[in-house]
């Protein structure tokens, strides 16, 4: 089963990973998060807005992290400039995103959250390329399952359909990152729980080996298909706690501080 | 950045409000209309008219079900090709099978799900690929590109007719893994690349796309005609 993983997930890699980020050793995740001070889950969209502007404020906030994250994996030097036309096309999306949903909650009348650059710290992620296909990989796989875990509590079918919008756009964004390791050529969808993916981005795929659809066991209700295709076949929801866990690791600043 | 696209509609609709107002649920009499009305002269043309009816969820559920037979039914014929393993490499032929199984499993879920749930699946559509040249590769990847981004914008379109929160969640789960396909699918035909021209816009948003336009373009490529009925006006 190859993924972007492979190349990363070496013992000393996570251990380095860990010492960057200050996290405690061999805890677990949920342990090391409530352990280490500046892992602060996001409580400000909360704070400043609920309903349709809180999933909206949740949704810029994830943003703010993805745009963070590829402005300093391009600024790292360490991209191969045959695949940096990709990372560029990402990074623009997920600027592109800030600004949309900024732009609608302010419409809305509501006030957007506010993260600079510098309020997200990435660790060995984004300093080498290994790294920075490993996490890319993560995070737009967990967009994809952020969206989808919020769609069916967006009451306005505008907001709905823009957020179905970008829903699509970053599972483009994770099919072709997840095809960048190419030796074999790797799979753009999401084979069973991704098997091999590191501590930092376990999570993101708890659940996704899911072959229950509409309360039928599709594995078992077809025949001619392997578990590992339907699986394959859908992609899972996450609920927004386990969302902020994961981005939770690499959040280091205070929301309020504006939003460059 | 403009958000003109939220501002057309005022910020205290909610969903549910939204179909009452639409009429769901009422009997509303809007007339069926036949997309291939014009198409007569369609040699192929069965002259079967399926109707999918947006008053109730299946008929959303029924629409999803036709594109994925259409998609199904097209990567069937790709990797069933005489000459398939002679057009595409061997990374391509297992994108290429995986699409292939995937769109199966989604066509054979929806209809098993419109069962369960007490609706009645539309007939097996009769597809029309009598323009594609599946021994040609650019040609098979650029159908292919078309389908695909044309499910992604339909689902992208549709959601907001779907009343049912555990449909909407599971036209949801299906749609990422289209938008994963479109990707792959434009990375082969120029790497770097996530999706044709003009389909992701400068706001960074996927195209989402009505019920009629989907269906008119995907009408060169059906056999029977597909009319809507009762699709709430936005």
């Amino acid at each position: 089963m190859t993924s972007l993983f492979h190349a990363f997930d070496t013992e000393a890699a996570v251990q380095s990973r860990r010492t960057a980020l200050g996290t405690v050793g061999k805890l677990g995740l949920g342990a090391a998060l409530a352990s280490v001070p500046f892992l602060k889950p996001t409580a400000a969209y909360a704070q400043t807005s609920s309903g349709d502007a809180g999933i909206l404020n949740y949704a810029l906030t994830l943003e703010y992290l993805e745009r963070s994250f590829y402005r300093q994996a391009l600024d790292s030097g360490t991209i191969p400039s045959d695949v940096r036309p990709l990372f560029q096309t990402i990074y623009d999306d997920e600027a592109a995103h800030v600004d949309f949903l900024r732009g609608a909650l302010q419409d809305a009348g509501a006030d957007p959250v506010d993260y600079t650059d510098s309020d997200f710290v990435f660790g060995d992620f984004v300093t080498s390329y290994a790294g920075i296909a490993a996490l890319a990989q993560g995070l737009e796989d967990t967009g994809v399952r952020a969206y989808k875990g919020q769609a069916a509590a967006i009451m306005t079918p505008a907001y709905l359909q823009a957020a179905l919008q970008i829903h699509s756009v970053e599972a483009r964004h994770a099919a072709a990152i997840r095809r960048l390791d190419a030796s074999p050529a790797s799979q753009g969808w999401i084979p069973n729980d991704q098997p091999g993916a590191p501590s930092a981005i376990a999570p993101v795929y708890a659940g996704e080996g899911n072959v229950t659809q509409g309360g039928v066991n599709l594995a078992s209700a077809l025949s001619g298909y392997s578990a590992t295709q339907i699986s394959e076949a859908f992609d899972e929801p996450l609920d927004m706690s386990s969302v902020l866990a994961i981005a939770g690791q690499f959040i280091d600043g205070d929301e309020g501080d504006g939003n460059d | 950045m403009s958000s003109s696209l939220l501002k057309d509609t005022p910020a205290l609709t909610s969903r549910r409000d939204f179909f009452k107002r639409a009429g769901f649920g009422l009997g509303a009499a809007a007339a069926a209309v036949s997309l291939q009305a014009c198409d007569s002269d369609d040699p192929v043309d069965t002259g079967d008219v399926v109707t999918l009816d947006f008053s109730s969820d299946f008929g959303v559920l029924n629409y999803a079900y036709a594109l994925e037979q259409l998609e199904a039914g097209f990567y069937a014929t790709v990797i069933g090709d005489a000459a398939f393993s002679a057009t595409f490499n061997a990374d391509e032929q297992a994108i290429f099978a995986d699409l292939a199984a995937h769109e199966a499993i989604h066509r054979d879920f929806f209809a098993a799900a419109i069962m369960g749930a007490g609706g009645t699946p539309i007939p097996d559509l009769t597809p029309d690929f009598s323009s594609i040249d599946f021994a040609d590769r650019a040609n098979v990847l650029a159908v292919a590109q078309t389908f695909e981004d044309l499910g992604v914008s339909a689902y992208n379109g549709a959601g907001k007719y779907i009343q049912n929160d555990t449909y909407l969640t599971l036209a949801g789960k299906i749609v990422s893994v289209e938008a994963r396909h479109a990707s792959v699918i434009a990375g082969l035909i120029a790497p770097n690349t996530i999706a044709a021209s003009g389909q992701i816009d400068a706001n960074g948003l996927d195209k989402a796309l009505e019920p009629s336009a989907v269906l008119a373009a995907a009408a060169g490529f059906i056999q029977d005609d597909i009319a809507l009925a009762n699709v709430p006006t936005t």
